[in-house]
């Protein structure tokens, strides 16, 4: 029995030690992967040397977009601060780093583990892949010291590019640059990128710092101020009534959308806009409507690309534009001033000053000749051929094609042995004058005789305006009557060697005589009236719009108005009456003006001190 | 324990009728069903970070056995037997940069009793035995990944039935005999070792994963008779 114990122990354990020996290998064929790749790595920082501010909780994230690395390690002086694994590709950890020292440099090192790629056993495990490595320095410094500073600012490429230094500290997330502190001019979230142009600089207002914003916290740098300022501007009157307004090239040409110009008349605090010039390339503008005798300033203001800054009133003008000088639209005449005017009938038309008496080339718009006189007052007989001057002791007649004197009358062959206080002479040499007396007079200048006396029904003063018809028969006179400003009209006809008053009115201001026709002319309740002067019989009428009737230019048989707004000259048709053409002006007249007669000869507007040639 | 002192009683009464022991070896051959531990192969194989491939999946295998008979009467006779199974599996995976290998040894002793009747008695015998044992498994996993290995070991038991029918022929005191039954287990759950709470089971489901050892068994068998009086 003992035997066949044994036995089965035996085989127990016998059984026991014959355990199933597992079989089989397999072996997958896979390549190694030996070539280290490149790896892009996005950091939340982006100098070699970061400055860290020493107040609060630093987070520093490290990022990249291949799916491969596996953790990241990051040690400070050797010191592990972290050990991240991340299949997201981003590591973030934050230290607190006011425990450490300012003004040290720490050493920052960063490992990346990056699996292989090769699909092997250990690359699963990731037990095989690359280290990378990079070590930064770390700065701590304080908190006011962590700001990107504005560095430059300056026109650039037809711009104004600003410049700031990098961000050399953690958790970048936005630069934010301002213009001023009511101007975000943009947020840049490259961190690489500390410039950028401001299109919405034109010369003036900069006022730059930048705003970096970081994970916790924001650092403001300083502030630099630019102002360029606007190119000069200048204006000048060119022909007719066109104005050539130039200025300079602005160096912030791509900032420019376009230029709104302006005109201006400071002397009336009147602004308005003229035109739309498209893009900053242009440097000059044609005005073809500017505004006769009238002292005109012009602003070009420069229209940004961005933000446009609203104009509240017309004086923000005087700081967002180019301004030029005032510029006088006209001509200035060759002699100023001038008292007395005459436009008779061919190419020529007279004036006078005090010493001389000028004969002005219309068609050349130029004074073509002059003779010497010693008084203002001067007249030129209807058919503009023969001139009547004066000196201390005589009067003088002139042929007015030659400009040569062709007779003279000496002061004591005169009726009151004096000299003429004003004088008209007809075309066949006979003429009216009155004497300091206040007589006056039709005379006949060539046989130096006296053909009638009378006196007028008022006041005599320099400057009435006298007119007298071609023969010599009729007078017209407008002088005061009674108290100023009452005038009073008046027309005497020589009769029977008398002067015969034919026709009076006191509201009739323009009149004169056809030099052709002979017929009389004045102008009344917005009607030109052409009247018989024999018996004043009405031979015809011609409507007139506008309220002012200045003159007649009986060489283009035209007349000139003004309207009531005293800002439109108009030239019509003396026949038809209809417009010919139209020069804006500007309170032409009026309170404080400084002009206040328009003549028209040939085409050519003439007032005080200036002239116009128009071309219609 | 009455019932197990009157089974005592008799065997002693038997005994003493007859007085023949045979002692008897079976050499097998067993067909495993094992699915729970094939399918737990399947899914560690999913899981693996590579694709490995399954070499060794608990194949039948050759089984050991042993008996002790006691010829209670000229049909019945009663035995104790012992049978001990071994097989594995290999999860394999090798390339240039280390290996990985997961091996699974499964044992099992199986101690029980037997119950053997005499159906045809010439020169060859017939016989219809039923055998009722009780296993006790043990799984040990082995891990070796790159350069780290990791063991653990499992045990589980659980109550089989066998019955079979067996041929035999005598040659003088010594019978040789040839065997053929079907083993059906009914295991329990494996439990890891060092911690009970521990079992091994399926991932997703939470079911125990258990080694049912299952299936056909072949056997050849030598025993000899011994004449006690």
């Amino acid at each position: 029995m003992r035997r066949i114990t044994h036995i089965l122990i035996f085989l127990t354990i016998l059984l026991y030690s014959c355990e199933y020996e597992p079989e089989g290998l397999y072996e997958a064929e896979v390549e190694p992967v030996t070539e280290a790749p490149e790896i892009t790595v996005n950091l939340n920082f982006v100098a070699d040397t970061v400055y860290v501010p020493v107040n609060g909780y630093t987070t520093l994230v490290y990022s990249t977009p291949d799916s491969k690395i596996r953790y990241a390690h990051f040690s400070l002086n050797n010191k592990q601060l972290t050990r991240i694994e991340s299949t997201s590709g981003t590591f973030t950890f934050s230290f607190n780093s006011g425990q450490y020292q300012k003004g040290i440099t720490y050493e920052l090192k960063v490992e990346l583990f990056r699996s292989t790629g090769s699909g092997s056993l250990a690359d699963k495990l990731y037990a095989e892949g690359f280290i990378y490595s990079r070590s930064f320095y770390l700065i701590f410094e304080d908190e006011s010291k962590m700001a990107p500073q504005v560095t430059r600012v300056y026109p650039h490429n037809g711009s104004l590019r600003v410049e700031w230094e990098k961000f050399k500290g953690f958790g970048f997330k936005k630069f934010h640059v301002f213009n001023s502190t009511f101007y975000k001019i943009d947020i840049i979230s490259d961190p690489d990128k500390n410039f950028l142009y401001d299109e919405s600089y034109v010369g003036y207002n900069g006022d730059y710092y930048v705003v970096t914003e970081t994970d916790n916290n924001t650092f403001t740098s300083n502030h630099v101020y630019f102002e360029e300022g606007l190119p000069e501007a200048t204006a000048e009157h060119t022909v007719g009534n066109k104005v050539e307004i130039n200025w300079g090239q602005s160096k912030f040409v791509n900032n420019i959308s376009g230029y709104r110009i302006f005109e201006s008349y400071n002397r009336y605090n009147h602004f308005n806009e003229l035109a739309w010039i498209e893009g900053g390339v242009d440097t000059s503008f044609i005005f073809e409507d500017g505004r006769f005798a009238v002292a005109t300033r012009f602003y070009i203001q420069p229209i940004p690309v961005e933000r446009e800054i609203p104009m509240n009133s017309y004086d923000d003008l005087r700081y967002m534009a180019s301004t030029t000088e005032d510029v006088l639209i006209g001509d200035k005449m060759p002699v100023f001033p001038f008292d007395f005017f005459h436009n008779p009938p061919g190419n020529f038309c007279y004036f006078s000053n005090i010493d001389k008496i000028f004969k002005f080339d219309c068609s050349k718009n130029t004074i073509a000749d002059s003779i010497e006189t010693q008084y203002i007052y001067m007249s030129v007989s209807p058919d503009g051929k023969t001139i009547l001057s004066s000196h201390l002791d005589r009067l003088e007649i002139i042929d007015a094609n030659s400009m040569e004197i062709t007779n003279m009358i000496r002061e004591d062959e005169l009726p009151e042995g004096t000299m003429p206080y004003q004088f008209l002479t007809a075309n066949n040499g006979k003429g009216v004058f009155s004497a300091n007396s206040g007589n006056y007079y039709y005379y006949d200048y060539n046989l130096k005789k006296s053909e009638a006396l009378f006196r007028i029904d008022g006041e005599s003063n320099i400057g009435d305006k006298m007119r007298i018809s071609p023969d010599g028969k009729y007078f017209c006179i407008r002088h005061i009557k009674g108290i100023y400003p009452n005038y009073l009209t008046e027309l005497y006809k020589l009769e029977n060697g008398e002067a015969v008053q034919i026709w009076n009115d006191n509201e009739v201001e323009f009149f004169d005589f056809d030099p052709t026709s002979g017929q009389f002319v004045y102008y009344k309740d917005g009607k030109i009236v052409f009247a018989s002067p024999e018996n004043l019989s009405t031979v015809s009428e011609l409507a007139v719009n506008d309220d002012f009737f200045y003159d007649i230019d009986w060489s283009n048989r035209e007349y000139i108005c003004l309207n009531n707004d005293r800002d439109l000259i108009t030239i019509y048709d003396l026949n038809t009456g209809t417009a010919k053409t139209r020069v804006k002006t500007y309170n032409f007249g009026g309170y404080n003006s400084n002009y206040e007669d328009i003549f028209l000869s040939n085409k050519i507007i003439f007032t005080q001190g200036l002239k116009l040639k128009l071309d219609y | 324990m009455k019932r197990t002192g009157l089974m005592i009683i008799m065997i002693l009464i038997s005994v003493t009728t007859f007085s023949q022991i045979t002692i008897e070896a079976n050499y097998g051959y067993g067909l495993y069903s094992l699915n729970d531990l094939k399918n737990m192969n399947s899914e560690i194989l999913k899981n693996l970070p590579v694709e490995g491939r399954i070499t060794d999946d608990f194949p039948d295998q050759p089984y050991y056995g042993a008996g002790i008979y006691y010829q209670a009467s000229k049909v019945v006779a009663l035995g104790i037997t012992g049978y001990y199974s071994t097989t594995g599996s290999r999860i394999s995976y090798k390339d240039f940069s280390g290996e990985l290998k997961i091996d699974n040894v499964l044992t099992s002793y199986s101690p029980g009793v037997s119950i053997r009747f005499k159906l045809l008695d010439k020169k060859l015998k017939l016989f219809e035995e039923t055998r009722i044992a009780y296993s006790f498994s043990k799984l040990k996993m082995n891990e070796e990944i790159l350069n780290t290995t990791e063991e653990m070991t499992f045990k589980s038991s659980g109550v089989q039935i066998e019955p079979r029918f067996r041929l035999a022929y005598n040659i003088s005191n010594l019978e040789l005999g040839l065997n053929a039954g079907y083993l059906i287990d009914f295991p329990g759950g494996n439990r890891l070792v060092g911690n009970k709470d521990a079992t091994l089971q399926y991932t997703g489901s939470g079911d125990d994963i258990k080694t049912n050892w299952s299936g056909l068994r072949f056997a050849l068998s030598v025993g000899y008779h011994f004449n006690l009086f």
